[in-house]
């Protein structure tokens, strides 16, 4: 199983804005029978939480990197988490919360002008205040020209940052973007340490980066010892008061199922348990198993370049023929929803108004007639002399998407489809379906959201030749209705824009949507105060407390 | 002696350099390269181009190779890719676990191989005999993995006699005894398939020097049993084995990959692995080459014990 | 006539039987043979490959391979003690040091990996009690005995940096150097060559000399039984055909076996176009005839002698010989 750099999910890490002003209706999509904001209450909850302990998470990952202008993978990311505090952040509602700012930012009419008011008690670990100047000091890296990270494009948008006063910064843009709220959650980097390192070398600082992360989150960066563990203890003075737990420690494992294995021995609090092995945890006694929707949706990806997918008739009827209910029932035991469109549930722009497919072989087989395809010799259909068969693609070592291509298999025969299942190795995979080769016929992935509904990335044409558009889906409508619905500050507005999209979207077919899964977490008996979040494994550590 | 080991180790620099050659173009050939490997889409088009630049992905291969030679016989291995750190800091980091592992299992392996395999000799067609043959077919053919998935469901889980894995018990100061203890189930089942190969080769080494007619001389002299086995029979018996064992070294680093993933053992073996699915050229080129270099001293190895054991010998 | 000889012989094996057995069923290899041997005195045993003569000697000793082999009857009566009923711990004391034993082939009968020096003292610290450099010391006068004038070189040496007959001295060095009372030569000259043969020889004569001990020299070489042997035991098929005196044995041999075998030895002045040999092959243990076992090959078979088998008969002074004809010449 790779787990290195989140490999079977592709992340798309910008933050998107809920505008808490217009009671954006966040949808909850939670599924789990105990989901409140403060989920995991042990009997005792009314003893208050218990301070003190060591919370044991196991990973097979191992990070990389505490800088969050740096980080990619999500191993990174969960120590970030516990070490650094951004402006604002992302709630499990995906809702925009103020953090070291005091409160959500005032933006100028024009929305070009964001000014956000700093909380006036916010330390770094090693007793320095933070000022806006650390603020303006993190946000002009970005656009600076030596920048090597990987965030290179993300504030294009960003004119300037300055500092007002010593606890006022104000963002302004060139054009209004929604998008912006959710962008402002990185960690602030303290000026005092970095302020004098050239940016161009700031990528591979690892004084800082790697050896003594000094940020103003609950926790601070104690030790890592690599290939075992690494671990991060209390922040006395974090500005939300002292976390209950004394130490987090990240213990390192093989792979997933030796983490699940330190579950069951009660040697871990807290892992991720991947779709699969869901059953074997649920059967360990007293361990709590947490579930919430998936900030995702998986699908089967016509490349649009094949002349057997080019007729939009053709392609609903892929989806007809295929049952998702029974994919979901059998091979994921029920842990997901069948989805209709690029978007999740949990998304305040989320819209199931749209076309349809659902399980009809004789809807199927209708529209491939029409499209004019009829039944071959051996019960494969054939146009103009071409079969209609072809190759399903998924990456080596993902069981459920093995099972997947078997199925679609199976469900596309009974119209006289014949599909050919392969896998190959995630690298191979990759190189083969991206630009410039696009060597592929259809592939089984998914899309790990951002926070922010901008379809841009996956849908607009212009994304063909160098981005993730490998289907080289070209839509002039879409495009014209992707084209700008960043700039829509007004929430209502941009969902109905939004609408449209996704409505254009489930009509064309160019995926066949398979379903939104479910992520699941194992906790620990003695684990409480825990909030899980669809995007973040790591979310308000330092309300974590373990019953004594 | 020492001039044939001199020989010997001027025609290991070929060797080793012909290998980089190899390997490095293998490496490069298969598809995929470092800066997809992630299927980022904040990370732009001209952000990965200029991430494959700072590689030096762009030069041609030859230049690549030379450059990289360069800094190898300089003692510079480069920098991880994915980790952004000096690839001899990751493996210096790492090769004392799986070293450790690798010596802990080879030392198991022969503490019970040799004296069954001699016992076997002795007793050939016993019920023991057949016994530990049976024992070391189903070694031989039990899977790596499989035995410590069963090992760690049995021991670690169940009976909770031993840990699940890692090198030491979290947070605990340093103890031997400690680490022996994460060190039993890794250790024995890495030496498992090796045990029951060295059985077997001691079985048939011994059985052919019993037979010999200077054993019978041995006896004739009024020796005991145990001193005719032992001082007669055993060193010549192990000539042999002592050689296999040598060359059996080296594929002790492939064997720990398993059991460093399942026993969540910081070696290089799982570090390998993981380099070679995110394409971290450097770490996999420094690591091949330890292997390369391992594997021609377990040679040379096995010739210096051949040549010290066995006095017909002479270089 | 014979030689004078004790009064009591040193090594007297009655009624020995021995036997192999291979999937189950039973070989006698070594069937009811007897003979005695005085102190300085050399029992020569002679026969073809298969007669049985090794086993029997391996059987005085008893080194014979379990499983596989094991002694079924008789006795080894060596110095007042049954060998056959001694416990295994106290055959250590005899082995080596009471009753000594070389082989045949000497590159082989010696250890590759050990030195000259540390094989023959490991005999002498063994049975001698002598430290580690009392007994290296030892084993330089030994080898000196045996004619190596280097020989404290030799004693850093290693077997495959030696001659055949430098290691069969060696062989000997290890075998006499505990005094034993009792040599047993296995064909200790068939693997040299004839020069060297001669100096072998000698040096066993005087050895026996010096040290006064009995030998039992084994072989099938009628030559070297001439020279060394003062009484002979001629055997066949795992039976004692013929026993007498050397001279009497040449002189007058009586068993068609034996007469055979003289006539096979070449002589110069022997002016045949072709060589003399026995017609036939020795039978093999699991297909022995039912009556006299020489009965397949002998030129003066009777019918008798399909039938049954014959004893040991008397036909002189301390002859004897296990022949049919011999019962019909009594009569």
């Amino acid at each position: 199983m790779q787990t290195q750099l989140g490999n079977w999910r592709m992340v798309l890490p910008a933050a998107a804005l809920a505008l808490a002003a217009c009671g954006g209706g966040a949808d909850q999509a939670n599924t789990t029978t105990n989901n409140q904001a403060e989920s995991v209450q042990s009997s005792e909850a009314s003893t208050g939480p218990a301070q003190g302990g060591n919370f044991v998470i196991a990973t097979p990952g191992e990070p990389i990197t505490f800088n969050e202008l740096y980080y990619q993978d999500s191993a990174s990311g969960d120590v970030i988490s516990m070490i650094h505090a951004g402006l604002i952040y992302i709630d499990e509602s995906f809702e925009v919360q103020p953090f070291i700012a005091r409160e959500l930012p005032t933006i100028s009419d024009d929305g070009l002008q964001w000014t956000y008011h700093l909380r006036e008690d916010v330390k770094f670990h090693d007793g320095e205040q933070l000022t806006a100047e650390d603020v303006v000091f993190t946000y002009s890296i970005f656009n600076h020209p030596d920048y090597s990270g990987p965030r290179v494009s993300d504030f294009e948008l960003l004119d300037s940052v300055v500092a007002l006063d010593p606890f006022t910064v104000q963002f302004t843009l060139t054009e209004p973007s929604a998008k912006f709220a959710t962008q402002a959650g990185y960690g602030i980097l303290p000026k005092h340490i970095l302020g004098e390192v050239p940016v161009a070398e700031l990528g591979d600082y690892r004084a800082y980066n790697v050896e003594r992360p000094i940020g103003a989150g609950p926790f601070k960066f104690d030790s890592w010892t690599r290939g075992q563990n690494l671990v991060v203890r209390a922040f006395d003075d974090f500005f939300l008061g002292r976390p209950h737990l004394d130490s987090i420690t990240t213990r390192f494992v093989g792979d997933q199922n030796a983490a699940i294995l330190l579950l069951q021995t009660g040697q871990a609090d807290y892992v991720i348990v991947p779709i699969n092995e869901v059953e074997t945890v649920r059967a360990i006694p007293n361990v709590q198993l947490e579930s919430t929707l998936a900030l995702r949706y998986d699908y089967i990806g016509w490349n649009m370049r094949n002349p057997l997918f080019q007729d939009r008739r053709v392609r609903q009827a892929l989806t007809h023929a295929i049952d998702r209910q029974e994919i979901v029932e059998t091979i994921l035991n029920d842990n997901a929803t069948v989805a209709h469109a690029p978007v999740s549930p949990l998304s305040w722009a989320y819209n199931d108004n749209v076309p349809q497919f659902n399980y009809d072989v004789e809807r199927a087989k209708e529209l491939l007639a029409e499209a004019g395809w009829v039944p071959g010799p051996d019960g494969i259909l054939v146009k103009d002399g071409k079969r209609f068969s072809f190759e399903m693609l998924s990456n080596d070592g993902n069981v459920v998407r093995r099972d997947i291509g078997v199925i679609a298999q199976q469900y596309l025969r009974q119209v006289g489809i014949e599909v050919r299942p392969a896998q190959m190795e995630w690298g191979a995979f990759i190189e083969r379906i991206s630009p410039p080769n696009y060597n592929f016929d259809s592939v089984v992935l998914a899309w790990g959201l951002a926070i922010d509904p901008d379809p841009q990335a996956i849908w607009h044409s212009s994304e063909i030749e160098q981005g993730l558009n490998q289907i080289s889906y070209s839509n002039p409508v879409v495009d014209a209705l992707i084209d700008g619905n960043v700039s829509i500050m007004d929430q209502a507005e941009r969902a109905e824009r939004l609408g449209k999209v996704w409505y254009a979207l489930a009509e064309d077919q160019p995926y066949t949507f398979l379903y939104y899964p479910q992520v699941f977490a194992g906790l620990s008996p003695r684990v409480n105060g825990f909030t899980q979040h669809a995007r973040v494994d790591v979310f308000k550590p330092y309300q974590w407390w373990l019953a004594q | 002696m020492f001039n044939y080991l001199l020989r010997r180790l001027i025609t290991v620099i070929p060797i080793l350099l012909g290998i980089s050659i190899i390997s490095f173009a293998i490496m490069q050939a298969a598809p995929g390269n470092p800066a997809v490997m992630t299927m980022d889409p904040t990370i732009s088009a001209e952000a990965r181009a200029r991430q494959l630049e700072a590689l030096g992905l762009n030069d041609p291969i030859p230049v690549q190779y030379v450059k990289w030679l360069s800094g190898v016989v300089r003692g510079d291995f480069g920098l991880s890719y994915t980790q952004r750190r000096p690839v001899m800091e990751m493996i210096l980091e790492r090769l004392p676990n799986t070293l450790l592992l690798m010596l802990v299992a080879t030392i198991l392996a022969m503490l019970v191989s040799i004296p069954i395999g001699i016992y076997q000799a002795r007793k050939r067609g016993s019920a023991l005999d057949y016994g530990a043959t049976v024992f070391s077919f189903a070694g031989l053919a039990m899977p790596n993995f499989w035995l410590a998935m069963m090992l760690i469901m049995l021991l670690s889980v169940q009976m909770g006699w031993f840990p699940v894995g890692g090198v030491s018990t979290l947070g605990a100061d340093f103890s031997i005894l400690d680490r022996l203890h994460h060190l039993i189930l890794p250790a024995l089942v890495l030496a498992t398939s090796d045990m029951a190969a060295l059985t077997r080769y001691t079985r048939s080494s011994m059985i052919d020097v019993l037979n010999q007619d200077y054993i019978r001389t041995a006896r004739a002299k009024g020796l005991v049993e145990r001193t005719v086995v032992y001082r007669h029979g055993l060193r010549n018996g192990l000539i042999p084995i002592v050689t296999i064992f040598a060359l059996m070294l080296p594929t002790m680093i492939g064997g720990s990959v398993i059991v460093e993933t399942i026993f969540s053992w910081p070696g290089i073996g799982r570090m390998f692995i993981s380099a070679v699915f995110e394409r971290d050229y450097p770490v996999i080129m420094a690591i091949t080459m330890i292997a390369a270099v391992l594997t021609v001293i377990g040679n040379l190895i096995a010739d210096i014990c051949y040549a010290l054991l066995d006095p017909r010998i002479e270089y | 006539m014979l030689e004078p000889k004790q009064y009591r012989p040193l090594l007297s094996v009655n009624n020995l039987r021995t036997s192999f057995f291979r999937k189950g069923v039973e070989l006698p290899v070594v069937d009811d043979v007897s003979f005695e041997v005085s102190s300085g005195e050399t029992l020569a045993i002679v026969g073809e490959s298969g007669s049985g003569k090794s086993v029997t000697s391996l059987s005085v000793m008893r080194l014979i391979p379990s499983p596989g082999g094991r002694i079924m009857g008789g006795e080894v009566l060596f110095d007042g003690m049954d060998l056959t009923m001694l416990p295994e711990k106290r055959m250590y004391d005899v082995r080596g040091n009471e009753i000594a034993m070389i082989f045949q082939d000497p590159m082989s009968s010696l250890n590759p990996v050990l030195t000259i020096g540390e094989q023959i003292a490991e005999s002498l610290r063994l049975h001698k009690g002598l430290s580690k450099g009392k007994a290296m010391h030892k084993a330089i006068e030994i080898l000196r005995t045996v004619g190596f004038a280097r020989a404290a070189e030799i004693v850093n040496e290693y077997p495959h940096q030696l001659s055949g007959g430098m290691r069969q001295r060696v062989m000997i060095a290890m075998a006499m150097s505990c005094n034993p009372k009792l040599l047993i030569a296995d064909e200790p000259t068939t693997a040299l060559d004839v020069t060297v043969q001669a100096q072998i020889l000698d040096l066993m004569q005087n050895l026996k000399k010096e040290f006064n001990s009995a030998i039992i020299l084994i072989t099938h070489d009628l030559g070297v039984v001439a020279e060394l042997a003062d009484k002979v035991i001629v055997m066949y098929a795992g039976k004692v055909v013929e026993q007498a005196s050397v001279r009497e044995l040449f002189n007058n041999p009586q068993h068609p076996y034996t007469r055979g075998l003289m006539q096979s030895v070449p002589k110069l002045d022997q002016d045949e176009d072709r060589l003399f040999s026995i017609g036939g092959n020795v039978p093999t243990p699991d297909n022995f005839p039912k009556g006299c076992r020489f009965c397949t090959r002998c030129p003066q078979v009777m019918p008798k002698c399909h039938q049954q088998q014959p004893e040991l008969i008397k036909v002189g002074d301390n002859h004897l010989s296990r022949c049919f004809l011999h019962e019909a010449a009594d009569v």
